[in-house]
């Protein structure tokens, strides 16, 4: 009987423990949303600019940079995965976990062969355990990426990316793989991550990274305006220049612009994932974190309840058996 | 007197925003000045450079740029940045120090000390 009481305070003692660590993530997930949507609102400016810069240059330039151009006969596609470094974040990784396999999958019956690229532990962990090759993998910033680590990874894959250029062209129509190249090229890149769409909806998505689709502005009438304005036109020869835009000056050339822009695009895109996830990321925690300390005190409460009538029972036994023990004294002086 | 709109945006943050009357930067090509009412122009800036910015209320703000993007317009001037620091927020003895450790031989420390040494330009203290 005590041996219970025992065991149900001390279950209580350690739910209460175990409350207090899942109480102080679910807050510090909460702040961490709150930073990582103000940093994805940061980063806004930036890629509405470059957006707004390629724009202009798409109307100035030839576009067949092999970032925008469709590769026949592609045969590897990298695929980026997004996940956490940490745990305790309730769907959050299986979620872009079956997302990636999804994409694998259907890449394999496209007959590209996946090619992995991880980022977050979890990640290089679910990949390892299941003793599949991964590429390259960076871990340690899952919750706070910083640009650098974007811009890292944005330019290993841009290298394996323009590898696989090179190696066409250089062998001509023979494939692609006879040239054995140090990096391993691909002709796709694909990204699959945690879009952000608000506090309770987070989606698990594959995007095409490369070739890619720039995605172009068209507020035509503002920049005709400002081109009245200036009164000169673009020295560009040979690219084609629909109607009256183009009045930019380039330094350096158009065609040099655009091969600088575009892999910073990449890596500002790849920036603006990683923050998304992270902001999803701790979303998930926080919901996880809250369901697990509201379960924490359902728990507590129904222990306590045991371990008081636990108590109250002994209290009760205590008693009878002390009146059974003075009646039974009682009966036995007055036999003498 | 005339002003244009400038903005400097880097990747993680808008830098600086506001209303300017010059703007000075070096692109890979060479030196530019701009002023408001200058020809629409996109130029790629060097590596890592110093960009100044006067604004329109005297006062001048000069920064380390790497990775930028030079944007004009009539009106406005945008500089797109991989990564920007104001002047006053240059550690100025870990700049040294990073230049001092730069191996200049490799590309990649070559890289580092151009950093260094723009950003030791920006804050105005470089050799």
């Amino acid at each position: 009987m005590a041996a219970q009481i025992r065991v149900l305070r001390r279950r209580i003692k350690s739910t209460q423990s175990i409350k207090k660590i899942t109480r102080a993530m679910e807050l510090i997930a909460t702040s961490r949303i709150a930073k990582a949507r103000a940093r994805v609102n940061e980063a806004k400016p930036y890629a509405e600019q470059m957006t707004a810069v390629l724009t202009e240059l798409a109307n100035n330039s030839a576009l067949d940079h092999p970032l925008l151009v469709e590769r026949e006969n592609a045969t590897r596609a990298a695929v980026l995965v997004v996940t956490s470094d940490r745990g305790q974040c309730g769907g959050y990784n299986s979620g872009v976990l079956k997302e990636a396999e999804r994409l694998q999958s259907l890449l394999r019956e496209q007959g590209k062969e996946p090619v992995l690229y991880v980022i977050g532990r979890k990640g290089v962990n679910y990949y390892r355990f299941r003793r599949r090759k991964v590429e390259q993998a960076w871990s340690g910033f899952s919750e706070q990426p910083t640009y650098a680590d974007a811009a890292e990874a944005a330019r290993t894959l841009v290298a394996a990316f323009m590898a696989g250029t090179d190696g066409r062209e250089g062998d001509g129509d023979g494939d692609g793989d006879g040239t054995a190249d140090a990096i391993q090229s691909v002709d796709e890149l694909h990204l699959v991550y945690t879009q952000f769409k608000n506090m309770v909806t987070q989606t698990p998505q594959a995007r095409r990274m490369a070739p890619m689709e720039v995605e172009y502005t068209g507020s035509e009438t503002e920049r005709i305006a400002e081109g009245d304005s200036v009164g000169s036109t673009a020295e560009q020869a040979g690219a084609p220049q629909p109607g009256p835009v183009g009045l930019y000056e380039f330094e350096p050339s158009a065609d040099t612009l655009f091969d600088a822009l575009l892999p910073r695009y990449v890596g500002a895109r790849l920036f603006a994932a990683l923050l998304e996830s992270a902001a999803s990321e701790s979303a998930n925690r926080q919901r996880a974190m809250k369901a697990a300390t509201d379960n924490a005190n359902e728990l507590i409460r129904t222990l306590t309840l045991q371990s008081n009538q636990a108590r109250q029972a002994q209290i009760t036994q205590e008693i009878s058996e002390i009146v059974g023990g003075a009646d039974a004294l009682v009966s036995a002086g007055s036999e003498n | 007197m005339a002003e244009m709109t400038v903005e400097l945006v880097a990747v993680e943050r808008r830098i600086w925003s506001g209303p300017a009357s010059f703007v000075l930067a070096r692109t890979t090509v060479g030196e530019i000045g701009v002023m408001p009412g200058h020809e629409s122009t996109l130029a790629q800036l060097e590596e890592a450079g110093v960009v100044r910015i006067d604004g329109t209320d005297g006062t001048s703000t000069t920064l380390a740029v790497y990775g930028g993007f030079l944007s004009i317009t009539s009106d406005t001037v945008t500089v797109l940045a991989e990564y920007a620091e104001r002047a006053d927020e240059i550690d100025v003895s870990r700049a040294r120090s990073a230049l001092d450790r730069a191996d200049a031989s490799d590309p990649s420390g070559a890289a580092a000390a151009a950093r260094a040494n723009a950003r030791l330009r920006a804050a105005g203290v470089a050799e």
